[in-house]
């Protein structure tokens, strides 16, 4: 008798949890679809507060569609040095000269938006409920990772105008490892951008235009340099070649996402370097260096991202050491 | 002694529930080359069932031993203090030795315990989010400082002098403008913008 009870409440708990599951998914995917939609369209103001492992800052973020249909953000920390970003169109367009240093400007590429059921292939998306953020009411989302890969990332989004205003990036233990937190938001009441508003995103005289050079695409120089595994869902975005100031040999970049996490590879030739590979963890931000023998040439490989420093250690290690020269 | 027993005793050292007998006995096989490279993988095996960050790497004890070696105070007090006991040349030289031993095992009690306490370490400061970084540089035994491995680099400042060497030159270069590339990078395709540019703020002046 009792282990008829037990066995029934079983199938009891099963057929409960897995309607619940099944309630839960059609909106996680609703608001997946919404957050995406706002990104492109909708313009807001507001004071963000950044937290990791031996950092916290306050920043200020603006950000407006202007008439042509153009997406102007600026960025300004407001704590210490005054670090500041505006980008038209995701694409930068001047840096503070503290920031400046080597930042180069990428190729914008087609943004890829992530589709709702990609992305649920590698996280699993819940809906946890309601927040107040910034004195907004947000519904958090949780996208644990199915696999040891990723992290999990819990999401807190304004319910008026899907913007994520508190994103908390959690380790498998379910330790904060970073937090973002909006501590005011306005959002813009329309699209349109008044001349007032227009001020504010432009830039301040202290903000300088940044240029570029003596970058290439991939294809265009020949260098078969690659890391042999990368995590599942996690595709190459983009790969490109730059010469940087000072250096005779070239690095090459490749950006890895999955659609909520990303990691970067950068190889570079260090023939005439007694350095070795070495590790870091900087908050959330795993760098992994490993120096591989190509045939006649030394290559060090660094991998950088938001992944557990397991993952990006597996995937330094992957590149192998080749026979085949690489010819830059 | 047999390879099989070695083995289990040093299983159990890692495990933490080694009786002192068995920790003599790893310590006293300790220049054992095989034995090095059993502990190192039993250390990736017990990092990866714990999915914990471990340099599997890191064998510090050439440098302890250097170290050591290199202690002159010790040298220089035994001398002065003993000489009295020149009459028995047998007990002076077997003092030093003893005195050596015993160093070497605090030490390496010290290290296991240090390795123990940086794992439980990471946990309680990832959860605290105020601590300062780790750096785990992974493959420089041969020149590394003994607290350099586990410790905060600030810990060692005399020691680390010694290696700021073209490699830390290289990572104080090339770090920091990856990590500008990689929070740029992203941001180009994240959804939300603020994050990476608020990472790639945080990591100026590092």
């Amino acid at each position: 008798m009792p282990v008829k009870a037990f066995c029934s409440g079983i199938a009891l708990c099963m057929t409960l949890t897995s309607s619940a599951y099944a309630a839960q998914s059609a909106p996680a995917e609703q608001w997946l679809q919404r957050l995406q939609s706002a990104d492109a369209v909708q313009g807001y103001q507001g004071t963000f507060v950044y937290e990791r492992k031996g950092a916290f800052s306050t920043h200020q973020i603006w950000r407006q569609v202007n008439a042509q249909g153009q997406l102007l953000e600026r960025f300004l920390q407001l704590n210490g040095p005054a670090h500041e970003v505006v980008r038209i169109d995701k694409r930068v367009t001047c840096v503070s000269p503290t920031l400046a240093g080597e930042l180069p400007v990428v190729d914008i590429w087609p943004v890829s938006l992530v589709k709702p059921q990609d992305l649920q292939q590698w996280y699993d998306v819940h809906e946890l409920g309601e927040s107040r953020v910034a004195g907004h009411i947000a519904r958090v989302l949780l996208f644990s990772p199915r696999d040891q890969h990723r992290y999990a990332v819990e999401l807190h989004i304004d319910q008026a105008t899907a913007i994520p205003l508190k994103t908390l990036l959690l380790n498998d233990q379910g330790q904060l490892l970073e937090r973002l937190e909006f501590v005011q938001f306005q959002a813009s009441p329309s699209q349109t951008l008044t001349t007032a508003e227009h001020v504010i995103v432009t830039p301040s005289a202290e903000c300088l235009p940044i240029t570029d050079a003596n970058q290439l695409d991939a294809d265009e120089v020949s260098v078969d340099w690659a890391v042999d595994w990368t995590p599942p869902g996690f595709v190459l975005l983009k790969s490109f070649y730059k010469q940087p100031s000072g250096t005779t040999s070239g690095v090459l970049s490749q950006v890895y996402s999955d659609g909520l996490a990303s990691f970067s590879v950068f190889f570079e030739n260090i023939d005439n370097l007694d350095v070795e590979g070495g590790r870091r963890q900087l908050g959330p931000t795993a760098v992994v260096s490993r120096k591989i023998e190509q045939g006649a040439k030394t290559v060090m490989v660094t991998v950088i991202g938001e992944i557990p420093l397991g993952s990006a250690e597996r995937i330094a290690l992957s590149m192998q050491a080749e026979q085949e020269h690489a010819d830059d | 002694m047999s390879q099989h027993i070695l083995n289990q005793s040093l299983s159990a050292l890692i495990d933490n529930e080694a009786e002192e007998l068995e920790l003599r006995r790893v310590l006293n096989a300790s220049n054992d080359p095989e034995l090095r490279a059993t502990w190192s993988r039993y250390q990736i095996a017990r990092a990866a069932m714990h999915n914990e960050p471990f340099s599997a790497q890191i064998d510090l004890s050439a440098s302890i031993m250097a170290a050591i070696d290199a202690e002159p105070a010790l040298v220089a007090e035994q001398t002065n203090h003993q000489v009295d006991i020149v009459a028995q040349p047998a007990k002076e030289r077997t003092m030093p030795w003893l005195g050596r031993l015993a160093v070497a095992a605090s030490v390496t009690l010290a290290v296991l315990g240090g390795v123990r306490f940086y794992n439980q370490d990471t946990v309680q400061q990832d959860a605290m989010l105020v601590q300062s970084e780790q750096r785990l540089p992974a493959t420089n035994q041969s020149q590394s400082p003994v607290v350099l491995a586990s410790y905060g680099t600030q810990s060692a400042p005399v020691a680390t002098a010694q290696t700021a060497s073209e490699q830390d030159l290289w990572y104080e270069r090339r770090v920091p403008s990856y990590l500008r590339q990689h929070a740029q990078q992203t941001s180009v395709n994240q959804a939300e913008a603020s994050l990476p540019y608020a990472r790639a703020a945080s990591l100026e002046g590092q």
